[in-house]
């Protein structure tokens, strides 16, 4: 599979994205060696400060509709800011702390969240670039999500009516075999890493077990042998699009809580 | 019928932006961040500060960890770290020693440097948070570039000892060449023979002469050789003429001398009939130097005894309420005078309040019983015109003139009323000259302006001679304006007339001290303070600005602890001055006491006259001459012997891991072929440099300096 799907969409934003952090880099690199470098003084302050308006224009970004686009005016944009805005937003925050890391429970706290929050959304951006590729060109199966459960349902029941008159070895071979890897969606994250190696273990026993099957029973193998392949597809369709949607809290709240803590922090420096 | 949809089918929905299902989950997340941002600051303000710190305390601040308020104030417009709550602990006496500007002071000896320095915040430099084992005394060597422009001991200018070339002051003559030949040829180690290490090795125990002079500079006796010049008997009390303690242990031989002069021998080291003949000749040549030098030694003394004794201020057992009113008001008082003597016509505003002094004090003249004064023609009295009066005086210059003669006239007349016939002529003789002062025309004339106050002196002079002691304190509080004025005017005095005019004004409050009233008593130390801490160059607006500035700090530290104790958060951790600290002051009194002891005690003789001065001064050089084979007179005393202190007075220099490694000629060479005591013996910075440097001996700043004045007795002392 090509990676082409990382190649970024909008290279002007990749393009300035690099830019802005690699001279955000230089400055530090430049300041840092000729006076010591602090987090509240007035350079490290500056980087703080440009950390935290990113991240509060990224927690925007769920309300980018109601704010008619403001201030990006496209989804597009919004989108694009949201992402490198993000990733710039944690270089200003290794920047602001001097690369050096936290000493109390709270600056580990924002520490974490921040390096969560990034990551997990830059992990949500190779999953939405990654996912639809896999769906589109590895699965031949196309299936709503909350349909995809009845769906394996129903390719149990063909199953039965498929082995049902089958010769005993068939039987036996689809009782014991077969039938069960046919109960209900069996997600696994497995399908994140890739679908050869897993389609080609499910389908192995079919392969074995033609040769001693007999003529009249080649048919109700091969139908067999496709609704298995159905529900691999299924359940690999099910576990990838459960992970587009798990993704999502996994990165949601631990960025709202950011925000909180971003907010107390913020309190503190100007209060204390 | 409708169609019946399978599950999962998605409706037209009019929540497209928001569904629902999301909507709920949004609100809950919203919830959630809105909890823990007020949950988070409740608990703060409730008191569990702990979640809140950006991390542990170092180990010395341990035990105020978590209690922000210690450091930290408060408030969306003024919080941070303040200087004032370090100071609650490490400068409990308000020395200012841990400041920028002691380390400018410290450094300088420059008080208009100092007070224009700019101030730097403690946090500038010391960092906290970053755990139990950090090391918030240690400074980053950037820090002392930001002033410090070469950075680096690499860049290091040449000392500025090496390029002084010459050391002075050091109050002895001393030539380390033939010291070394002598101490050759007598088998001993040229440098171990005199330089003993300390136990450390950081340092060398001071040279004294009964342990490394006696033995060749005294003969078989213990007497040091040489017999004094003859001296008439008038200049000094033959040794059964001294009283006692000072008698003991004379063993003073008296020889007689053509034209009824006597010489003397056998003296000891520091003989004490010398030296006490030595400060009766100097109390009688210049009674207002000693005066000065006992002043100031008793106010360093009475300074650094307080600095002792200090205890952390607490509400409990001081009444910080009365402080507090008490500075504010003191603070009013003093920016209400800064502002009414604006730099551009403070001279003005100067003779002003001079005038109102002078009136109040003829008041007072009036009443005294009897008067003696030495008064001296003060020549010609002329006044400027009116336009170097000020800016606006062109239409009053003659009322003002007017005014003015009227109150000398006054003055004078009350001087004649009280004093004796002498003091009446001469009286009479002013009078008619201050009839005489008429306006001039033509340019300002600042020259005849200054006559007009040095005539005006001469007035003061009069009335510091009378009785009374509050007429003597007023001419004194006189005489301090009318020195501001006078700086103001002509730019300032010349330092020996400064210095002069100092000493006068110490002699004059300790005459009132002596003889004045409890209650005038306690008026003269504050202003005793103020004429020691007058500088030379320095303009008035810079000494008050100074006393505002310092009481100002007073005042918030006061208000500080009273803003603590209504939190709950009063109970300072610190203790006075480090023991490090004290060590310092208690070494430095014991040596200040000395000097006291040194010049006090003993008959007081009459102040020569001017014409006797001079063969008293002879008097004494031919007294102190077995002393100045060595020792150097400086002026009508001894100089201080400061020979064998650190030649670089602002760096630390450990000699324990040099002498490991090397011997002293390694470093101190020149000494073979020094011959004064004044040439400079120790090595440039490329000595030093030659080992200290990056990736080899530690070359950081702290290696040979520190920043802050290692006690409050080296910022008395500062070079």
């Amino acid at each position: 599979m090509s990676r082409s799907f990382l190649r970024p969409k909008c290279r002007t934003w990749f393009i300035g994205s690099v830019s802005v952090g690699t001279g955000s880099v230089a400055l530090f690199a430049v300041l840092a060696s000729s006076a010591p470098w602090s987090p509240g003084r007035f350079w490290g302050l500056i980087f703080g400060t440009l950390a935290a308006v990113v991240f509060v224009l990224d927690g925007l970004y769920p309300l980018r509709r109601r704010l008619m686009g403001w201030p990006f005016g496209t989804a597009q944009r919004w989108l694009q800011f949201h992402i490198y805005g993000g990733a710039l937003a944690l270089l200003f925050v290794l920047i602001h702390v001097g690369f050096s890391l936290p000493n109390g429970q709270f600056g580990w706290w924002l520490f974490g969240l921040t390096l969560w929050s990034v990551v997990s959304g830059l992990v949500g951006v190779w999953l939405q670039k990654w996912i639809p590729t896999v769906l589109a060109s590895q699965l031949s199966v196309e299936a709503l999500y909350d349909r995809i459960p009845e769906m394996a349902d129903r390719l149990q029941s063909e199953a039965d009516a498929v082995a049902r008159g089958a010769s005993d070895l068939l039987e036996r071979f689809y009782s014991g075999e077969i039938r069960p890897s046919l109960a209900g969606v069996a997600p696994s994250w497995s399908f994140l890493v890739g679908l050869a190696g897993d389609r080609e273990r499910r389908l192995t026993p079919f392969r074995n077990v033609a040769q001693f099957v007999s003529d009249d029973d080649q048919d109700r193998l091969k139908d067999l042998e496709a609704i298995v392949t159905e529900k691999f597809e299924l359940d690999a369709q099910y576990s990838l699009q459960r992970a587009l949607r798990l993704w999502l809290p996994l990165h949601l709240f631990p960025a709202i809580v950011l925000l909180g803590l971003l907010a107390v922090h913020i309190f503190a420096v100007l209060y204390l | 019928m409708a169609r019946i949809l399978p599950s999962g089918t998605p409706t037209r929905s009019k929540r497209y932006v928001l569904p629902a299902a999301m909507e709920r989950r949004w609100m809950l997340a919203g919830l959630a961040g809105a909890v823990l941002l007020f949950g988070l600051t409740g608990l703060y303000f409730a008191g569990a500060t702990g979640f809140i710190s950006p991390g542990d305390l170092a180990a010395e601040h341990a035990p105020v960890d978590l209690q922000c308020a210690q450091c930290h104030a408060t408030g969306l417009t003024g919080g941070g770290v303040m200087d004032l709550r370090c100071e609650r602990c490490h400068d409990i006496g308000g020395s200012e020693r841990l400041t920028h500007a002691g380390h400018v002071l410290f450094g300088s000896a420059n008080a208009l440097k100092t007070d224009a320095t700019q101030e730097v915040a403690c946090v500038q430099c010391h960092i906290d948070h970053r755990g139990r084992d950090w090391a918030v005394a240690t400074v980053d060597d950037r820090e002392c570039a930001a002033c410090h422009l070469f950075g680096t001991l690499e860049r290091h200018p040449e000392f500025a000892a090496i390029n002084a070339s010459i050391q002075t002051g050091l109050g002895l003559k001393f030539d380390h060449d033939r010291h070394i030949v002598e101490a050759r040829d007598a088998g001993l180690d040229e440098c171990a023979a005199c330089h003993v290490q300390t136990i450390d090795q950081v340092a060398f125990e001071p040279i004294r002469f009964d342990e490394h002079c006696a033995a060749c500079h005294t003969d078989d006796d213990g007497f040091v050789t040489g017999n004094t010049d003859p001296i008439a008997p008038d200049y000094v009390l033959a040794p059964d003429d001294v009283p006692e303690p000072w008698a003991g242990e004379i063993e003073i031989e008296t020889i007689e001398a053509a034209r009824g002069r006597s010489e003397y021998t056998r003296m000891r080291h520091a003989d004490r009939w010398t030296l006490y003949n030595a400060r009766r000749l100097r109390r009688a040549i210049d009674p207002e130097g000693e005066t000065s030098e006992r002043e100031a030694l008793g106010g360093r003394i009475a300074y650094l005894e307080q600095q002792l004794t200090l205890e952390p201020l607490t509400t409990a057992g001081a009444n910080l309420e009365a402080w507090a009113d008490a500075f504010e008001r003191e603070v009013t008082e003093l920016a209400r005078r800064l502002e009414g003597e604006p730099a551009a016509e403070t001279d003005l505003a100067a003779l002003e309040a001079m005038m109102a002094a002078t009136r109040a004090l003829a008041a007072r003249v009036a009443s005294t019983t009897d008067a003696e004064a030495d008064l001296e023609d003060p020549g010609e009295l002329t006044m400027p015109v009116a336009g170097s009066l000020g800016p606006d005086t062109t239409g009053n210059s003659a009322a003002e003139l007017e005014t003015r003669r009227n109150e000398l006239l006054s003055l004078l007349e009350a001087v004649e009323a009280r004093g004796g016939e002498s003091l009446r002529d001469r009286a009479a003789t002013l009078r008619d000259r201050v009839n005489g002062l008429s306006p001039q025309s033509g340019e300002p004339d600042t020259a005849a302006y200054r006559d007009g106050l040095f005539a005006l002196d001469e007035i003061v002079r009069v009335l510091r001679n009378v009785p009374d002691p509050q007429a003597r304190y007023e001419a004194a509080e006189l005489d301090v304006l009318r020195s501001l004025a006078q700086q103001q005017v002509t730019g300032g005095l010349a330092q020996d007339e400064f210095e002069d005019r100092r000493r006068q004004l110490l002699s004059l409050l300790s005459a009132i001290e002596r003889d004045g009233p409890g209650q005038l008593r306690a008026r003269v130390a504050p202003l005793r303070q103020r004429v020691l801490a007058l500088r030379w160059g320095a303009d008035g607006d810079a000494e008050l600005s100074r006393r505002l500035r310092r009481r100002r700090r007073d005042l918030y530290r006061v208000r500080l602890e009273l803003e603590l104790a209504a939190t709950g958060e009063s109970a300072p951790v610190g203790s006075a001055a480090p023991l490090r600290d004290r060590a310092a002051v208690q070494a430095e009194l014991g040596i200040l006491r000395t000097r006291l002891a040194a010049i006090e005690g003993g008959s007081r003789p009459g102040v020569a006259l001017a014409e006797d001065r001079e063969r008293q001064g002879f008097a004494l050089e031919s007294l102190l001459l077995p002393c100045l084979k060595c020792h150097e007179l400086a002026g009508p005393k001894l100089a201080p012997v400061t020979v064998a202190e650190p030649v670089m007075a602002r760096a630390l220099f450990d000699h324990a891991p040099h002498v490991i490694q090397t011997n002293c000629a390694a470093c101190h060479a020149s000494v073979e072929t020094s011959g004064l005591a004044t040439d400079v013996n120790v090595p440039g910075v490329e000595s030093c440099q030659s080992c200290h440097r990056q990736n080899a001996v530690r070359a950081t700043c702290e290696t040979c300096h520190v920043y802050h004045p290692p006690s409050v007795a080296a910022l008395l002392r500062a070079p």
